[in-house]
């Protein structure tokens, strides 16, 4: 089966209308989305806005008061060992052994998970901690622990990545080595399941974004065409060479004039008014995704 | 046997997923310096003691069952107390869930690994104090049963604290009445009364022979009522956590 193929037809997550309510307090409000094989989908949203709820219900570690999610096609609440072993997971706390190294935290999931050492010495390879698979975990930086939990989510082959914040306080080198590691798994034909504050990260890898806002889902879709949903102004800002600023609205009435410069070199740059995706969660909720 | 799922259905023991976990808990205890210490410190004070000092008058091998009543009250304990609140502190207990490992597995695992290193010191004492035979047989015995008394009490422990501070402040007060109260008991005829009825109250008393005027079912039913006790506290915070 191609990876396109898969990505049509297989949907590795399923959420219909959940809902979730510690006491009083209503955590998630009939939320309904699903993600492909070989999509990666990021879940945006402040904190408490219900994200790591959602994570929990759909890994099976708490139940959903209403509605249903289901993993791989079988319900969170009856999770077998075969759907575990289909997926990886890195969360906000890695749980990672820290008087282990490297490779004896490697080497308990794979004994655990019955696959051979060398898989896992090949993962510590392919996320750049060869070097450092003797070293006890205590020792290692933020980043390298992060690509160990990574490696160590990577261990069965997953179908399925649940990542919590997974560039967070990252080096931007460090952050541009998971996502290089995440489009592969992704063109393997994983299922990556993103939970983000990055709208930058969100909006370069995921095919598609959630907006959570208090429980609630206020958007979905594809990040480009979310932003392009709500450029009101729809214009586009042309600065020339000589320091002048244009302003052109976008329905063709200023081709002529961007044709002209076009011609004669004189454009310095071109943006337009299209809003970033934080922009747009401001416009929805009326508060920032780091508020 | 069969162990608790964590959605609470029903299935069947793995034997590969108690061996990482046995492996990865010796791994860890080694390395784990203050729990280590507290394996060594005690037969090493017997160690010291029992060849260093002679007091007249002193019973045979006082520093021997001394420090072993206080090893076996105090590090299987605290180890597996630290432990269970460590891994949830730590959130790598709950790693090992999602990976497929069972609750019954990970208790096996971790408990076994604990129990063989505390064995260890058991049979450590015993060749301090040169017993062989059926002393070595009765001691290491009586070693077995309290050490299986303090992981159990040590487990309760872990798995009701919410983190390792917490469990730190119920251990210190639980071991030190266990590992001190035999001491105690020598001093204090009030203490000595209440000692007689804790596993390692008796432990000491069979140990040293002072059970003389004693029904001979009072050290095994004092030692299978702290056990039993000490599994209904266990099967309590295990269902509770």
């Amino acid at each position: 089966m191609s990876v396109e193929h898969m990505r049509q037809s297989v949907n590795c997550i399923e959420l219909y209308h959940v809902e979730k309510s510690f006491g009083r307090q209503r955590v998630l409000k009939d939320v309904t989305c699903s993600v492909a094989a070989g999509e990666i989908f990021g879940l945006l949203g402040p904190s408490g806005a219900g994200k790591t709820t959602l994570v929990k219900i759909l890994t099976g570690q708490l139940s959903a008061d209403r509605g249903e999610a289901r993993l791989f096609g079988v319900s969170s609440g009856r999770l077998s060992r075969r759907e575990y072993g289909r997926m990886g997971m890195v969360m906000d706390e890695l749980g990672l052994y820290e008087r282990l190294s490297c490779r004896e935290n490697l080497r308990l999931f794979a004994r655990i998970y019955g696959i051979s050492h060398s898989r896992g010495e090949e993962l510590l390879r392919r996320v750049d901690l060869g070097d450092f698979a003797g070293f006890p975990v205590n020792r290692l930086s933020k980043g390298m622990k992060q690509r160990l939990a990574l490696a160590r989510a990577l261990l069965t082959g997953p179908r399925l990545l649940f990542l919590d914040e997974p560039t967070s306080g990252l080096d931007p080198s460090t952050a541009a080595k998971i996502h290089r590691l995440l489009r592969e798994e992704q063109e393997r034909g994983a299922a990556i399941f993103l939970t983000t504050h990055n709208m930058e990260e969100a909006a370069k890898l995921c095919n598609n974004v959630a907006l959570l806002h208090q429980g609630e889902m206020v958007e979905y879709g594809p990040p480009g065409e979310i932003c392009r949903r709500y450029n009101h102004q729809n214009e586009i800002f042309l600065r020339k060479k000589d320091g002048t600023l244009l302003r052109l609205k976008n329905d063709g009435s200023g081709a002529d004039l961007l044709q002209a410069c076009a011609r004669e070199n004189q454009i310095e740059s071109i943006h337009s008014t299209e809003p970033d995706l934080e922009t747009v969660f401001m416009e929805l909720t009326g508060r920032g995704l780091l508020a | 046997m069969r162990g608790k799922r964590m959605d609470g259905r029903e299935r069947i023991l793995t034997g590969r997923h108690i061996r990482a976990v046995y492996g990865k808990q010796s791994l860890d205890t080694l390395r784990n310096k203050a729990i280590l210490l507290q394996f060594l410190i005690f037969p090493l004070m017997a160690l010291i003691l029992e060849y260093g000092v002679e007091i007249p008058g002193m019973e045979e091998h006082y520093f021997v069952h001394l420090f072993a009543v206080m090893f076996l009250g105090m590090a299987p304990l605290t180890a597996m107390s630290a432990l269970l609140s460590e891994e949830k502190e730590t959130h790598t207990l709950r790693m090992l869930h999602l990976a497929g490992v069972t609750s019954a597995e990970y208790l096996l695992g971790a408990g076994g690994s604990l129990l063989t290193i505390s064995l260890l010191g058991a049979v450590s004492f015993g060749a301090i104090g040169g017993f062989g035979g059926m002393t070595l047989l009765r001691f290491l015995a009586a070693m077995t049963a309290g050490i299986f008394i303090s992981l159990l009490l040590g487990g309760a422990i872990g798995l009701t604290a919410k983190n390792q501070s917490a469990a730190t402040s119920v251990t210190v007060p639980v071991m030190m009445i266990f590992s001190f109260l035999p001491m105690l008991a020598m001093f204090n005829d009030a203490v000595a009364a209440a000692a007689k009825f804790t596993y390692t109250g008796q432990i000491h008393r069979f140990l040293c022979g002072a059970q003389a005027g004693e029904s001979p079912w009072m050290f095994p039913a004092v030692l299978l009522g702290n056990a039993l006790a000490a599994a209904l506290l266990f099967a309590w915070a295990y269902r509770h956590a």
